[in-house]
């Protein structure tokens, strides 16, 4: 870091803590407390379900080496368990960090995809709108003829089974006249494909909770939950809305853009964190309650416990990618090594 | 038979000492393990286990959290790690030169594999802590020509252990010599005892001996020329009647009333010297006997010879200590009595860490020689720090009870290279009767069960508030008694 930074730090330091003080004063966030609906909720019996994925990846000058890992957890009166993990090289060098956060999303959809029958209830880590938007980027830059090439593979993703990236092995298939685009472009189908598949399988069961969601409808700001957790402090949730997609989709576009999410920010347990659920149908204050003591049933410390687990050993470290990495065996330069 | 069952397997790097695992059951600390790898057959001990779950790490502060997981998870997932420390191959306990590989798996010792290694010395001490099945017995010639060192804080089974020991070797004929220093030993009901009351005859002491007793300082140049030249011609067969210390006084008279001492200082010297001896003929009255037999001459090879201490203060019993230590060494190098394990009680006392007594350095010479020469010595101490670090690392075998203090536990370390950290830190959590042996008498480190010595042992805690009921009682008897004695007096009169 250059030095100048800390001199520029004691020059604006008094102007920056102002600021701090300003964003925490709660007294700017009280008029929230109203769309605060506080309930003490009683915990309801229920089949749950969770999940959970992450991703590390070591980058070298001429190859990614990835690590991904998947689980979902059912709680039946005993906690039963689908997972899932690949080690591999991602091929071709383009896209890297988006098509390593799809590959994460894929093995966990597949991974829920095996246990959702199963379970009244389904826990998602994060916003499903977030997900229907995410990854638009690689379905560009393909062109008409190589977009036909690739649906022509459609009916081979819907119906591939297991919990591996099917996009992999039938990329094979994929002539060579900018296959690059188009092997992104099939993976982004397949992700979208196993999306289909969990939303049609689980519509009444699916919920999405966001710790980190940065909504932001109030015109605070500041992301909405924020605004909640400084308002509030008693269990309840704020008066749900509804939103929905309004992009286009390269297949199942009717199906995606039909779906209305209902959303609220929650809080679980009085004095604890308030997060995002979300819901991809439209449910009335009433519902919503009855959801949340589901949701209760299996929570510990104000958050869903089967997430908080499916988190907790997921999680690929550094020092764990550097392992396998080492268990591997390559020799290859990151390019940093100048650096050193 | 190739072991007993599998209760985990190696992971993580592994040295040819040491190796990590991770258990499915829960095995004990202290526990014999056995790893096979490179054709060889290595038995193990298990230091250390750290048992956890990841779903309630050390971050959650609230209780309640902890119960709700717990419905959820049950016992379920919880892991064990723990390391082994590897010992040697069961056929030769030679160390393996590589370590085990990764995925080894490690099972329990069996029975009799553990009693080829434990179980084939001369004196029981105790079982395995892991496995009571197997009698732990020390190698006699090894403790006693090795040297023993007992530590321990009070009250964890010092004197228990020391009982069992000297029941073990009276069994075998030795001779073990106990310098009781709190009159413990003499009624704890040996087969065999010989209980030796600590009287001196000061002709058999040395004029250093003697005069420490008499108390003449190291800077008292004068009153120590006088004193030795009286101590040689009483000792030299000097003629007249009168005992040994009445030969030395009036040699010392003689000398105040001849007109060799010219100056003041001489003639105060004089007088100051024949008031410290009477004053040592009064405070030693009983224990300093002109015509008691020589100490050694009293000892029985077959019993427990027990020193009574319990009632000479600490300069009295350096002197009588160094003494007995000093003559047994020699009468060894010359043949004249059988071999001898000398067990001082207190340690710490006689041979301090940071100041010279007569018996430390006789302690410390034994530690050094007495190995060729057939004396063994127990140190016995609750205070490690505090024992001559010299003495100590010269005793090769070592049993160790509960030791708290981190600073005692660091001088034991220092003392004994085959101690780990892993076994010192096992040292605060021992219970009463548990012990670690290391050393030459034992092939490999044990954690042990003492027995129980069956005799009366007065080491232990006494029943205070028992003897206070007891004695109310005793006084409301006799203040019944005497009213008694009086209203029938009072009765006869009227």
């Amino acid at each position: 870091m250059l030095d100048l930074t800390y001199e520029v730090l004691a020059r604006d330091k008094s102007g920056i803590q102002k600021r701090v003080s300003e964003l925490l004063d709660r007294s700017i966030v009280k008029d929230y407390r109203a769309r605060w609906n506080s309930v003490c909720f009683k915990p309801s019996p229920s089949v749950v379900g969770a999940e959970d994925g992450s991703i590390n990846h070591k980058r070298y000058k001429n190859l990614v080496i990835y690590a991904v890992n998947a689980t979902a957890h059912v709680y039946d009166g005993d906690i039963r368990s689908a997972s899932s993990a690949d080690v591999g090289v991602l091929y071709p060098y383009f896209q890297i960090e988006e098509r390593l956060h799809l590959y994460r999303a894929i093995y966990e959809f597949k991974c829920a995809l095996e246990v959702i029958d199963s379970v009244d209830l389904f826990l998602v880590d994060g916003s499903m709108i977030s997900d229907l938007n995410a990854f638009r980027r690689l379905s560009q830059g393909v062109s008409k003829e190589q977009r036909e090439e690739v649906f022509a593979l459609l009916p081979m993703l819907e119906q591939a089974e297991g919990v591996e990236i099917a996009s992999i092995e039938l990329s094979r298939r994929l002539g060579p006249d900018g296959y690059r685009e188009k092997l992104v472009f099939l993976e982004y189908l397949e992700y979208l494909t196993t999306l289909e598949k969990l939303l049609s399988r689980g519509l009444d069961k699916l919920v999405g909770i966001s710790k980190l969601s940065t909504r932001s409808r109030l015109g605070t700001g500041v992301p909405d939950l924020a605004v909640f957790e400084e308002a509030t402090s008693q269990a309840g949730y704020s008066d749900p809305e509804t939103d929905v997609v309004t992009r286009r989709f390269p297949v199942y576009d009717e199906l995606f853009r039909s779906l209305v999410f209902t959303i609220s920010s929650i809080r679980l347990e009085d004095g604890k964190d308030v997060y995002m659920l979300e819901v991809p149908r439209e449910i009335d204050k009433s519902q919503l309650i009855e959801l949340l003591e589901r949701i209760s049933y299996t929570s510990v410390d104000g958050y869903p416990y089967l997430l908080k687990k499916a988190h907790k050993e997921v999680t690929i470290t550094n020092r764990e990618m550097k392992n396998l990495i080492a268990g591997l065996g390559i020799v290859a330069k990151t390019g940093r090594e100048v650096l050193k | 038979m190739t072991g007993g069952s599998v209760i985990g397997v190696c992971i993580g790097e592994a040295t040819p000492g040491e190796a990590a695992f991770i258990s499915r059951e829960m095995p004990v600390t202290g526990e014999y393990v056995t790893l096979e790898f490179e054709d060889a057959r290595v038995l193990g001990m298990v230091e250390s286990l750290v048992r956890g779950s990841p779903a309630i790490s050390g971050d959650i502060i609230d209780p309640d959290v902890v119960e709700r997981i717990l419905k959820f998870e049950g016992t379920g997932g919880q892991y064990v790690r723990g390391r082994v420390r590897l010992l040697g191959d069961v056929k030769d306990l030679r160390i393996p030169k590589v370590p085990p590989p990764p995925g080894t798996k490690v099972k329990r010792a069996d029975t009799e594999t553990l009693r080829q290694l434990f179980s084939t010395g001369s004196i029981r001490i105790g079982t395995l802590l892991s496995n009571p099945e197997v009698e732990v017995k020390l190698d006699a010639n090894m403790m006693v020509s090795r040297h023993l060192a007992i530590l321990a804080i009070t009250g964890a089974g010092k004197s228990n252990t020391v009982s069992v020991i000297v029941e073990a070797l009276i069994k075998l004929e030795g001779m073990p010599i106990i310098f009781d220093m709190h009159s413990e030993y003499g009624d704890a009901g040996f087969t065999s005892v010989k209980k030796i009351a600590p009287r001196l005859n000061p002709v058999y002491l040395s004029f250093a001996e003697f005069k420490m007793l008499v108390d003449v300082g190291k800077d008292a140049y004068i009153q120590e020329r006088l004193l030795r030249k009286a101590f040689n011609a009483a000792k030299s067969g000097m003629k007249g009647r009168g005992s040994f210390i009445e030969k030395i006084l009036r040699k010392l008279e003689e000398k105040a009333d001849s007109e060799e001492l010219k100056t003041g200082s001489e003639k105060n010297a004089i007088a100051g010297v024949i008031n410290k001896v009477e004053d040592f003929e009064n405070k030693y009255e009983g224990l300093v006997d002109p015509h008691a037999p020589h100490i050694l001459d009293q000892l029985e090879q077959g019993s427990a010879n027990v020193i009574d201490l319990g009632s000479v203060d600490e300069d009295y019993a350096d002197v009588i200590v160094s003494h007995i230590l000093r003559r047994t060494l020699y009468k060894r190098k010359t043949g004249d009595m059988p071999p001898a394990f000398c067990i001082i009680e207190e340690a710490h006392i006689l041979a301090p860490a940071k100041r010279p007594t007569h018996s430390k350095y006789w302690i410390d010479r034994i530690a050094r020689e007495g190995r060729k020469f057939g004396v063994g010595l127990c140190l016995v101490s609750q205070r490690p720090k505090s024992l001559d670090q010299n003495s100590l690392s010269q005793a090769n075998n070592t049993i160790i009870m509960r030791l708290i203090e981190p600073s005692d536990q660091r001088h034991v370390q220092q003392s004994s290279e085959r101690l780990s950290d892993d076994l010192l830190a096992q040292l605060s959590s021992l219970n009463i009767g548990e012990a670690i042996t290391l050393g030459l008498m034992t092939k490999i480190p044990a954690l042990v069960k003492i027995d129980k010595y069956p005799g009366k042992i007065k080491g232990g805690d006494p029943d205070i508030t028992g003897e206070w009921k007891k004695r109310a009682q005793k006084q409301r008897q006799l203040k019944k008694q005497k009213k008694a004695e009086i209203t029938d007096l009072y009765t006869n009169i009227i």
